[in-house]
């Protein structure tokens, strides 16, 4: 899959679609207010993986700022002001206007995607070939 | 003692009120067996199967009227109209160019016809379907399937590449 994306055949997106109410939110808009300043997979990923992260508190999110580098006055007045939450609120629409209602949820250009990580791989391929066969004929 | 019948002004004669009963009868026979029904009574007939149909709706329309009431819902509803237009140029710089009232429209009639992502099918995973892509995210991150690729906010990858690979989720 990873060779798909560099080659620039396939692109992977990353869609917020709260579900779980105000700390989810807040953890979308403290990430987005991160990806200002370049770090919106390390906040992706801390998000998710992170124990300490997952306290979804201003103040843990403050330190992760603080951890990765970024500028905090900014982005705690970017937090503070909720500058993001008009981005995070037009994602959830789009979702469930095209039928989201659970997560994660995956979509292969729109389509349902299979159930397991290998069967997404062999969906992309299987569309990486349809493309080329395409672009050969 | 004999009781006469007697035919006092304003009652049928009893020749006329079997005659009467005969006809009736034989409207019935009629309509038991298969003749012309009147207009009337057909189209009194379909209004009480509509209903029914109607009712036999109901229980799918309120289940899917309580499942948009979570707490995306309760979030959407506090936006201000202003939020809404913040809205609207977040969803241009994220590369969606439908516009909220067609999303409206949509959300009702999911199957409407609409344009690549937008034309998606109703699918709507089960609570057993989803554990296995729960831990999937985890995998994906663990096994590097993004290590080295461009990455720009939420997207990686080509911004014109013909494959897109979306993922919807929340952090909790």
């Amino acid at each position: 899959m990873e060779e798909l994306i560099h080659s620039g055949i396939a692109r992977y997106e990353y869609r917020h679609f709260i579900i779980f109410g105000s700390a989810s939110q807040f953890a979308a808009m403290a990430t987005e207010c991160a990806g200002d300043q370049g770090a919106w997979w390390e906040f992706h990923d801390a998000y998710l993986l992170d124990a300490q992260a997952r306290s979804f508190t201003r103040a843990g999110a403050i330190d992760l700022a603080r951890d990765n580098g970024l500028d905090v006055a900014r982005f705690t007045q970017c937090v503070d002001n909720e500058e993001h939450r008009g981005r995070i609120l037009e994602m959830q629409r789009h979702a469930r206007s095209v039928g989201i209602s659970g997560t994660p949820t995956f979509r292969i250009n729109g389509q349902p995607a299979a159930r397991s990580l290998s069967g997404i791989i062999e969906q992309v391929r299987a569309a990486a070939e349809a493309v080329e066969n395409q672009e050969g004929s | 003692m004999r009781i006469r019948m007697a035919t006092l002004p304003g009652m049928l004669p009893a020749t006329l009120v079997v005659a009467l009963l005969a006809a009736l009868g034989l409207i019935l026979a009629a309509c038991s067996s298969g003749g012309d029904v009147p207009e009337a009574v057909q189209e009194s007939a379909v209004a009480a199967t509509q209903g029914d149909q109607q009712q036999e709706e109901q229980p799918a329309t309120s289940y899917r009227a309580g499942q948009s009431e979570t707490a995306e819902d309760e979030a959407a509803e506090q936006s201000s109209p202003v939020e809404a237009e913040q809205g609207g140029e977040s969803a241009d710089e994220a590369g969606q160019t439908d516009a909220p009232e067609q999303e409206q429209v949509t959300e009702v009639e999911p199957q409407a016809s609409e344009q690549s992502e937008e034309a998606e099918t109703e699918d709507e995973p089960s609570a057993d379907a989803e554990a296995e892509p729960e831990a999937m995210v985890g995998q994906i991150i663990e096994t590097g399937h993004r290590a080295g690729l461009f990455a720009n906010r939420n997207v990686v990858g080509n911004p014109d590449a013909p494959i897109v690979i979306t993922e919807y989720s929340d952090f909790l």
